[in-house]
């Protein structure tokens, strides 16, 4: 079905409940004790109760207001047929549900995996992967993330282990260690060893003293900095 | 009915009714929310509101629909059926909640209509797995809103008791449409074998449940077939001595139930369907001289099938006479309120009927009564617990995204559009000239690409401003309408690279939502939000995983270099194979191949 279909029995179902809305005013303001006696002194919750289902059925009640329906109250002998329609159905969906429902799950698609994938475009110029055991592993901490800091004397690599992602999140180095205050802008010297993610990237280590500046580039905002001497694990 | 209707008719039993179903609903909403934000604490809050209300709204559906059985199997249920409607409107809201939020999330704010989206806009599905299940969810609720409005006696009043009850025989419909809307859906894009265990059971209850209570009916009915006597007009209905004290036999005349009452040493025969919703009045018992219903305590004179005034109902009436020690009754009915003098006999009565039967409006049941509810109630709401626990336990892990929802930051770089708009920004620092800059794709707000707000800045530093969108390295700003600025910005142009030629399988998405606007943004519970958002614009990417944990994401152009959105709007969702030239533009990959030879991997 096109969407102009669609649309198009919107606006009809939007000008059924408005005549329904319209009916509901009718009837609750002055007809309703014709339709039923007892709806004729009621009070405002039942005939708010009443609209949703007056604004869905009112052609039901108008033609029983206008004396073309069936009377309210007239004896019938309906329970037999019901109770075999109730049968019926519950038989059918015994049946029929389970087919469906069988036919759904093993039609499901498993995720498609991709053999070989491009390299990760993000990280360029890395240095080999630190061994899992090898550097001394410090901590740098931010108020809600953290991340590992691995040094050996030719590579440093960092991942963040825990807290909120961060967007566009970029590791410096500044050869200037400053101890004691916190960054509030990226020193100019600072130099870009890459992008920081939650999978470990190694890069080779400046020489010298310097510092490991995590720079959040999309915050625009220096995130957190861990001041390093040229010993590996000296941490001022 | 005789006095004047009330939105609600409370009574004490009503308001404990009420206060344990709303209990054991914030209870269920409370367990499935904890559990999520503990297992699944990137799931975005829309997600949390979404699968709380629907899982919830499942549950219920499935108390709702075996309250019914469970009463005609065992009558000490009838408690739980007093005040069903309740629990159905219930039902119906948390469904409403789910829906409406799902509908506002996942279909407006789009180049389609609201309902075309949600009815049309999922097009190009492949195989019956692939069948839209939102549609579905959709006539489920539109059913279940008729019945939660038509839940007042006014409508069963007014419609019929007839035409109410088919009209909510509808119930069936709406819950095989449910289970399919979860087995099309939820349970395509969340795989584990304990959802489908656990949804499967339900199913298996609530069929076994309505197809044993319907058997034990048909041999119950078989049983009190009355049998033919010497004159055509009286069938024979029984012994005398089994019809209990102030109770009743029930037999089948014609296929219909007649309920012979023995009271007061007297007999009279009544239709067994109560006017009200169709309740046995053969299980019933006479209180105060009147037979009571033992479904929701409608009262009727045995003599003439009439209410006590100022109610109106009456009900079909038959004579009945004794011969010897056995009843018969006449085979026609008489119209309903008809006065039939009772049969008087002699015979003392050798059972009584159960003197605890449940009415709802009295204010208390009897003890056994009360403790066999409470165990029930309570039973009922540790298998609901125990539901939810799972559904909110073993959904598929979700990704590390997020969207700064109303955080609005500045922004200064290069406008770009080919093939999708983004803005380049400087790296400050020293840097190596192949990754001196960051792209940001853009998008403008709602299920629109930022294709018409950037055109006159293409090649130009702007300033801007937006919401950051960014998972997994893929940064994305949502622009703020009217915020770009000619600014004095110089960025160094990247240079393409080719990494060669790749085939690669995974699946097309939109990549705002997926990127964290929404969490999940993918997969089938995410495919028609996804269709929308490519259908305007915004750029779509081929999300790719190689099963150990390294994921991929690739803008999509064809081998122009053109964008592919139109064309790949059938796809979208479902599992695909794409061979094409991969390239690197900064940190940007970029696969070039013809939207005609993409693959569609269904089973």
């Amino acid at each position: 079905m096109g969407a102009e279909v669609i649309d198009g029995l919107v606006y009809a179902l939007a000008g059924y409940l408005a005549c329904g809305l319209v009916f509901w005013i009718a009837l609750v303001g002055k007809h309703a004790g014709r339709l039923d006696p007892d709806a004729r002194q009621t009070t405002l919750g039942f005939k708010l109760v009443i609209l949703p289902g007056v604004m869905a059925l009112w052609p039901v009640l108008l033609r029983s207001l206008l004396g073309g329906g069936e009377p309210a109250m007239a004896a019938q002998l309906w329970g037999a047929r019901w109770r075999r329609w109730h049968g019926h159905t519950a038989l059918l969906l015994a049946v029929g549900l389970p087919i469906g429902f069988a036919w759904a799950i093993t039609g499901r698609d498993p995720m498609p995996v991709s053999a070989s994938l491009p390299a990760d475009p993000r990280f360029r110029q890395i240095a080999l992967p630190l061994p899992a055991d090898a550097g001394q592993a410090l901590a740098l901490q931010a108020a809600d993330a953290m991340w590992q800091v691995r040094l050996t004397d030719d590579r440093i690599a960092i991942v963040q282990t825990e807290g909120e992602p961060r967007p566009d999140l970029l590791a410096y180095w500044a050869s200037q260690a400053q101890t004691g205050t916190a960054l509030e802008e990226l020193p100019q010297d600072a130099r870009l060893l890459g992008p920081v993610a939650r999978e470990e990237r190694t890069w080779a280590r400046p020489e010298g003293d310097g510092m490991v500046i995590l720079f959040g580039l999309a915050h625009g905002e220096v995130v957190a900095q861990l001041a390093l001497t040229q010993q590996p694990g000296e941490v001022r | 009915m005789g006095h004047a209707y009330q939105a609600v008719g409370w009574s004490r039993q009503k308001r404990v009714y009420d206060l344990a179903l709303a209990g054991g609903i914030l209870l269920c909403l409370a367990v499935f929310g904890a559990l999520m934000l503990w297992m699944r604490p990137d799931a975005t809050a829309e997600t949390l509101i979404i699968r709380s209300f629907g899982a919830t709204a499942l549950v219920l559906l499935h108390v709702v629909l075996s309250i019914g059985p469970l009463c005609r199997i065992n009558p000490r249920f009838l408690p739980l059926l007093y005040n069903r409607r309740h629990m159905g409107v219930a039902m119906f809201v948390l469904a409403l909640g789910h829906g409406a939020l799902s509908f506002i999330l996942f279909h407006t704010l789009g180049v389609l209509s609201p309902f075309a989206s949600l009815f049309a806009g999922d097009t190009g599905s492949v195989g019956f797995a692939g069948t839209p299940f939102q549609p579905l969810g959709a006539i489920a609720l539109g059913i279940l809103f008729v019945m939660a409005a038509t839940s007042h006696d006014f409508w069963l009043r007014n419609l019929t008791p007839r035409v109410w009850k088919t009209l909510h025989m509808l119930v069936y419909a709406a819950y095989a449409l449910v289970v399919m809307h979860v087995a099309l859906g939820f349970l395509q894009s969340d795989t584990s074998p304990l959802l489908v265990v656990v949804v499967a059971l339900g199913m298996a209850w609530i069929t076994g449940l309505h197809v044993y209570a319907a058997s034990r009916e048909r041999k119950a009915d078989q049983t009190a077939k009355t049998g033919p006597v010497t004159d055509a007009q009286w069938l024979d209905a029984g012994a005398l001595d089994v019809i209990p004290d102030n109770g009743a036999r029930t037999v089948t005349v014609g296929g219909e139930r007649v309920a012979i009452f023995r009271y007061d040493s007297k007999l009279s025969a009544v239709a067994s369907v109560c006017r009200h919703q169709g309740g046995p009045l053969g299980e019933g018992r006479v209180v105060d001289g009147c037979i009571v219903c033992p479904w929701h305590g409608y009262q009727y004179r045995p003599a003439d099938g009439c209410s006590p005034a100022p109610f109106t109902e009456k009900v079909a009436t038959y004579r009945v006479r004794v011969v010897g020690d056995r009843v018969q009754v006449c085979a026609e009915a008489l119209p309903a309120g008809t006065f039939v003098e009772p049969t008087h006999t002699a015979r003392a009565p050798v059972v009584c009927a159960d003197e605890e039967l449940y009415v709802g409006y009295q204010p208390r049941s009897a003890p056994r009564q009360a403790r066999f509810t409470l165990i029930a109630a309570l039973a009922t709401t540790a298998s609901a617990l125990l539901a939810v626990t799972v559904l909110a336990s073993y959904q598929r892990e979700l990704k590390d995204s997020r969207f700064e929802f109303g955080v609005e930051r500045e922004f200064r770089g290069v406008i770009e559009d080919a093939p999708y708009p983004l803005l380049r920004v400087a790296r400050p620092g020293t840097v190596a000239s192949q990754q001196s800059t960051s792209a940001y794709m853009l998008v403008a707000q709602g299920k629109f690409g930022a294709d018409e707000t950037v055109k006159q800045f293409v090649g130009k530093g702007v300033s801007l401003r937006g919401s950051l969108v960014h998972q997994g390295g893929r940064t994305m700003i949502e622009l703020v309408p009217d915020s770009l600025q000619v600014a004095e910005v110089h960025v160094e142009r990247p240079t393409s690279e080719s990494l060669g030629e790749f085939t690669l399988r995974g699946e097309i998405v939109d990549s705002k939502c997926h990127l964290g606007v929404m969490n999940p943004g993918e997969r089938r519970t995410h495919r028609a939000c996804a269709k929308l958002c490519i259908r305007g614009k915004i750029p779509p990417i081929l999300w790719v995983e190689d099963g150990q944990g390294a994921v991929r994401r690739l803008l999509l152009v064809d081998t122009q270099g053109q964008a592919v959105n139109e064309r790949v709007i059938d796809l979208v969702g479902d599992p695909v194979e794409i061979t094409g030239m991969v390239e690197r533009v900064d940190d940007l990959l970029i696969l070039k191949a013809d939207p005609a030879t993409y693959q569609r991997l269904v089973k």
